[in-house]
């Protein structure tokens, strides 16, 4: 049924067809409006849940774990400072290998306080061993949504559902909303193999010694690579169900491409629209969009990327000291490449605190990077340069 | 057998059968927790998950692969006890199975330090789980540091002479009565009729209940194994350790009237008070006593209230 | 935890189910909890030997029956003991701290009078014969214990009937004639011989005992009196307090002055004075030193006073006054206490010019007795062990230590029974005497004695002593009727369940249910520690109320 969302209210209605049983959520901007709908739902009873309103996000992701290590079926969802104080927990539940959905609208990190968008929230977590899905639009929100909940509890690993701030999450679009028929088909409920059951006592998270935890550890990984299996095979029946699948990555007009975006969230819907322009100016631009981040599609984005000129990877984030973290990820699975069919891979920095990324931003990109005018290996885009820089530019120009 | 005399009875305590403790547990010798979580066991029975949280307890329990306790655990964060037991219930809950007891088993600095604000926002929301405390008033997993539970003059490795603790020890129930939690006790490993009595009184009860739990501890306290339970009983009987219940944080029922036996029979057991000049130890003293007036004088309190108000059905106090 | 096992056999996260009991915790302790039964203060105190606790503790269950079956495996009257002994158990005994000692004696009484099948049976005939010459407690208890061991026993005794003392010297007030002849009947019963009226050196001579038999035990006690030692002590009205005695109790009435001094401080003394007032003689009682040096029970003395016979302290006898041929009084002259002498009490000093005369018309002297030698092989002195110079001839009772008391003398027929036993089974002699205790069926270390100090007191309240029934004075002065009347099976079981069971464990389960490694477990009628857990703590033993437990050192 087709309606009017914006992307936290997506969500919303993902948890809700999921059937999600117990939430404990608190409140942060800009993703309060996902935990007050799903409030509302659970007051009127259209969600059969309970909602535990705890007092922190800390709390929130240890009464998901609780939750779900006894087997219920768990939502929570947060943003920037509030992802960075679950950060304890969020190793926990990989850990622990507990299917947590997690939906975090990506917003900047403080100090100064920002409640607009950037990815050192959600990229911060990476190494955590939840898997990562970064969204473009409200009607794939809810589908991923429901997806994640099914390869979760498959894999046996947590994940997260990405959307940027405002600009996904508050900006309305149609959406059609899939039956809940239809998702109960697709998605059975929760039959989590170990858990806390008093027919069958056993210890959770007991002190594990040198000679055994990297087994354990091991097996996360191994978990990890057989998600992205799951992950293309989940996303192919949805498809099936509903008519939208969006594989690991998206690619757009790649075929003779010389110059592509690579990028993760609402930047890849502007990035079509100056790939586009692009084109019609004679320059053979294209562009990939990161879905998965992790398990890191490697395998997809080397058939995508070999042979190609040049890839330039916009990070709206960046690990300071080094460079831009997708476009690290990028060079580091492109390295395993013959050198003659590695592509050359530059990055740019841009639109951090939710800077705004817009079209003449993303073509001009493009255009310069394809002349070869891009500095190499990172450009710091749209933002004040020290003086001596700002000089030198202004005399090029 | 005579058919005159009534059946001989030479127990001195009467406690339920179940054993769910298993012996080969990794607690030191003469440990209070132990004991503790063996009565704790002893009251709730098979039916009960427990959650434990970074603390003695989690090291207690075994090593993976193995298990002491009979009924399920989660070993959770240090801060995380309260919400993760209320997670637990909130999960039992959508699952039909209310018959099954929540227990949260953690230490003092889970409990007073790192873990009260998860355990303030589970007991304002009145989550239906029990808390334990069991309290040897220090970290005394990581090596005996002081916790806002060490009380007043204690040696530990981070209040060393002359820097021992100055601060009083926290009152963990009065500041959850004034939650109006539905029931608060402390209870103490040397009466444990006593504990089993109140947990099986939490169990029947829905909502937040605390036990506050005093247990010896050899290594930290500096005291004989073999006198684990004796200090334990010194604690009360010296009027040191108070026991009583205090529910919806107005009524107050003291459970026993102890002998006020000079503090020094419990100060001298335990090297941890070893440095104590005359002068400190008649400040504990005062404050016994001052303590003691300031407890009846909340059961006066409790005595004189009617009871509060209910809230009408439309609202009612959630479970 | 091999790194040898299969990556696919470990579950998908670590989760622990295998039991910690595979964790053998026991190799931490360095000292362990044993049960020991350790020995009550009372046990320690009796002079025969009662495993006290034991059969308390069997009573307080409620098995009347297999309380007076322990009590009698070694002890042959404890009906007799429970009315006559001055329970030496009772002073040390730990209950005194907490509401009044055990009244021991009134238990033991019961338990003596229970009726039933409650002697043990003998062993296998040995072969082996024995003569015991006194029929007394002491050559009662050896008869006993002696025929139990499966020997042949004859005991030689030159009174009408058995018991020896106990007959003659203790009235009927305190030692009803029927009780004793039931204990003695039942000690006949199990095959015991009693040769009355035969003295030994009269009837039989002392070698062909040892000729007959292949040991002699001599347990005649003291039945030769002091005299006074004063003029006028041959007057036919100065009687000697025991044979007197005898007669009364023998239900013989001679002719008596009306009034009489009663001279001495001990049993003999007492038990005279108060038969002569049942007979309608009015005692007066003289002694030489003080209330506090009598050797006389106090219980006696008490009953005496409290029946209204008067004492005339520190008064030693210097003639009898005789007129016109009748004894019309007692010179006596006044003692006052000095310095302490051999036995320990100060000794009565005379006051020069104090002399005083006591109106009476016959005096009874009641002064201690010595052993009659006559027609054994001299005066005999034994070793610690009992065992004489002469092979194969031992001593029991008064006769071998003058400890004094009927109690003391069991004690000492039941350990020359045991030395006996040994030299008739192997010819040999033990090193030392052996000690009553150890002779337990049930293992007691008898070294480790419970002081009040070893008890956890968290445990015990105040339970106060219930009173002894004594017949009112009026209703007994008048007759040898029973002074101290008995309980009832539920006083019995309500003053054995008052017994701490110092030492003895009883299962309340402190142990138990206080360890922190669930490592004590029940086991038959008592418990057993888990060795393979247990970290040696102590809690246990530091909780146990009764000293039942006891830390030693592990030996790897």
């Amino acid at each position: 049924m087709k309606k009017l969302l914006k992307g936290n209210s997506a969500v919303a209605y993902g948890v809700k067809l999921a059937r999600a049983e117990v939430i404990a959520a608190y409140p942060i901007t800009p993703q309060t409006s996902i935990i007050e709908d799903l409030a509302a739902f659970v007051a009127k009873g259209e969600l059969q849940a309970t909602f535990v309103k705890v007092e922190s996000e800390h709390s929130a992701l240890a009464a998901c774990i609780g939750a779900a290590s006894a087997g219920a079926r768990v939502f929570t969802a947060t943003s920037a400072q509030g992802l960075a104080l679950m950060h304890e927990l969020i190793h926990w539940a990989a850990g622990a290998r507990l299917p947590i959905v997690l939906a975090d609208v990506n917003r900047a990190m403080a100090p100064g306080w920002s409640i607009w968008t950037d990815q050192n929230d959600t990229l911060s977590q990476r190494d955590t061993g939840w898997m990562q899905l970064y969204c473009a639009s409200s009607q794939e929100v809810v589908d991923s949504v429901v997806q994640a909940y099914k390869v979760a509890e498959k894999v046996l690993l947590p994940v997260m559902i990405v959307l940027d701030a405002f600009f996904l999450s508050h900006t309305h679009e149609v959406v059609d909303v899939p039956e809940q028929t239809l998702v109960d088909r697709f998605l059975p409920p929760l039959d989590l193999p170990l858990r806390l059951d008093v027919d069958r006592p056993g210890a959770f998270g007991n002190l594990v010694f040198p000679d055994r935890y990297m087994e354990f550890r091991y097996k996360i990984e191994l978990a990890h690579r057989e998600a992205l299996e799951v992950w293309r095979e989940v996303d192919r029946e949805w498809g099936e169900l509903v008519g939208r699948s969006y594989g690991l990555l998206e690619a757009y007009r790649l075929e003779d491409a010389e110059t592509v975006l690579l990028t993760a969230g609402t930047p890849a819907s502007t990035g079509k629209v100056a790939v586009d322009q692009l084109r019609q100016e004679g320059i053979p631009a294209g562009l990939v969009r990161l879905r998965l981040f992790r398990p890191f599609p490697a395998a997809e984005l080397e058939r995508l990327l070999s042979g190609l000129r040049r890839v330039v990877v916009l990070d709206r984030n960046c690990s300071y000291g080094h460079h831009g973290i997708f476009h690290q990820e990028v060079k580091s699975a492109l390295y395993e490449l013959p050198e003659r069919r590695r592509p050359q891979v530059l990055g740019v920095v841009a639109g951090l605190g939710g800077r705004d990324i817009t079209v003449a931003d993303l073509a001009a990109i493009l255009r310069q990077a394809h002349r070869g005018e891009l500095a190499a290996p990172v450009t710091w885009w749209n933002v004040l340069q020290p003086e001596e820089e700002a000089v030198a530019l202004a005399v090029a120009k | 057998m005579s058919t005159n005399a009534t059946l001989y009875d030479p127990k001195n305590l009467h406690l339920p059968d179940q054993e769910l403790l298993r012996s080969g547990h990794l607690a030191c010798p003469g440990c209070g927790a132990a004991l503790g979580m063996r009565l704790a066991l002893k009251a709730l029975g098979p039916k009960t998950i427990v959650v434990i949280p970074a603390c003695c307890w989690a090291v207690i329990n075994g090593p993976y692969p193995f298990h002491a306790l009979g009924v399920p655990v989660l070993q959770v964060a240090f801060e995380t006890a309260a919400v993760s037991a209320a997670g637990i219930r909130a999960a039992l809950h959508m699952k039909g199975r209310d018959d099954v007891a929540v227990l949260a088993w953690a230490g003092d600095g889970g409990t007073f330090d790192i873990g009260f604000q998860s355990l303030s926002g589970a007991v304002e929301r009145n989550e239906d789980i029990i808390y334990v405390c069991y309290d040897n008033e220090a970290y005394m997993n990581t090596g005996i540091q002081r916790s806002s539970a060490t009380p007043f003059g204690a040696w530990t490795t981070t209040t060393p002479e002359p820097d021992t603790k100055p601060e009083p020890k926290k009152n963990i129930v009065e500041i959850l009565a004034e939650h109006r939690i539905p029931y608060a006790a402390t209870a103490s490993i040397a009466f444990p009729e006593d504990f089993v009595r109140k947990l099986q009184k939490a169990r029947s009860i829905r909502g937040a209940k605390f036990i506050h739990l005093w247990i010896s501890c050899p290594a930290g306290h500096k005291s004989e194994e073999r006198l684990s339970v004796k200090i334990a009983r010194l604690a009360v009987e010296t009027g040191v350790f108070p026991l009583y219940e205090v529910e919806h944080g107005t009524r107050y029922t003291i459970n026993h009237e102890p002998s006020f036996l000079d503090v020094t029979h419990y100060l001298e057991l335990q090297g941890r008070f070893r440095h104590l000049t005359p002068e400190q130890i008649e400040f504990i003293r005062q404050s016994i006593r001052w303590e003691w007036q300031r407890l009846r004088a909340k059961v006066a309190m409790g005595e004189s209230l009617p009871e509060p108000p209910v809230p009408p059905a439309s609202h009612p106090r959630p479970s | 935890m091999a790194t040898q096992a299969r990556l696919r056999d470990l579950p998908y996260l670590p989760f622990s189910d295998k039991p910690t009991t595979n964790i053998k915790t026991g190799t931490w302790k360095y000292v362990e909890p044993v049960y020991e039964n350790a020995l009550p203060p009372c046990a320690h105190a009796c002079p025969a030997g009662n495993d006290i606790s034991f059969f308390l503790l069997t009573l307080a269950k409620g098995d009347v029956l297999g309380a007076a079956r322990w009590l009698r495996q070694r002890n042959p009257i404890p009906a007799t003991l429970g009315r006559v002994c001055p329970h030496p158990c009772e002073g040390p005994c730990n209950r005194a701290w907490l509401g009044g000692a055990i009244a021991v004696h009134m238990v033991e009484r019961f338990l003596g009078d229970v009726a039933g099948d409650v002697i043990p049976a003998p062993a296998p005939e040995t072969g082996k014969k024995v003569a015991i010459v006194g029929a007394g407690p002491a050559g009662l208890a050896a008869a006993y214990n002696l025929r139990l061991a499966g020997h042949h026993v004859e005991v030689f005794d030159d009174k009408p009937a058995p018991g020896g003392y106990l007959r003659t010297g203790i009235p009927e007030y305190r030692l009803p004639r029927a009780v004793l002849d039931r204990e003695v009947d039942l000690i006949a019963q199990l095959g015991v011989v009693f040769r009355q009226k035969v003295r030994v050196g009269r009837e039989v001579s002392f070698e062909e005992l040892r000729d007959s038999f292949d040991a002699v035990i001599v347990a005649v006690g003291l039945h030769r009196s002091r005299a006074l030692g004063i003029p006028g002590e041959n007057h036919p009205q100065v009687y000697n307090g025991v044979k007197l005695l005898e007669q009364l109790l023998a239900g013989e009435r001679p002719e008596l002055p009306q009034r009489m001094a009663v001279v001495g401080g001990g049993n003999t003394a007492m038990d005279v004075a108060r038969s002569l007032l049942r007979v309608g003689v009015a005692p007066v009682v003289v002694y030489r030193r003080t209330r506090a040096e009598m050797p006389a029970i106090a219980a006696e003395v008490e009953d005496a006073m409290a029946e209204g016979i008067p004492f005339e302290f520190l008064a030693a006898p210097v003639r009898v006054v005789v007129e016109q041929g009748r004894i019309v009084g007692l010179a006596c002259q006044r003692m006052t206490l000095g310095e302490p002498d051999a036995s320990g009490r100060r000794r009565p000093v005379p006051v020069p010019g104090s002399e005083f005369v006591l109106p009476c018309g016959g005096v009874v002297t009641a002064l201690g007795e010595v052993t009659d030698w006559e027609g054994l092989p001299g005066e005999l002195a034994a070793d610690s062990r009992q065992v004489t110079a002469i092979p194969g001839v031992f001593l029991a009772g008064d006769v071998a230590d003058g400890a004094g008391t009927v109690t003391a003398a069991v004690g000492s027929g039941i350990r020359v029974a045991q030395v006996v036993d040994s030299y008739l089974r192997s010819s040999e002699l033990p090193a030392q005497a052996p000690r009553v205790q150890a002779l337990w069926p049930r293992r007691v270390n008898v070294d480790r004695v419970v002081e009040f100090s070893r008890l956890n007191l968290a445990y015990l309240r105040s339970l106060p002593r219930p009173p002894i029934p004594h017949r009112p004075v009026e209703e007994r002065i008048g007759s040898f009727v029973e002074v101290v009347e008995g309980w009832s099976e539920q006083q019995a079981i309500a003053e054995a369940r008052r017994c701490i069971e110092c030492g003895t464990c009883n299962e309340c389960s402190n142990c138990l249910y206080f360890c922190p490694d669930v490592a004590i477990h029940r086991a038959d009628g008592g418990f057993v520690v888990d060795r393979e857990h247990c970290k040696g703590c102590g809690i246990c033993v530091e909780e146990c109320p009764r000293d039942a437990l006891t830390l030693r050192e592990v030996v790897r």
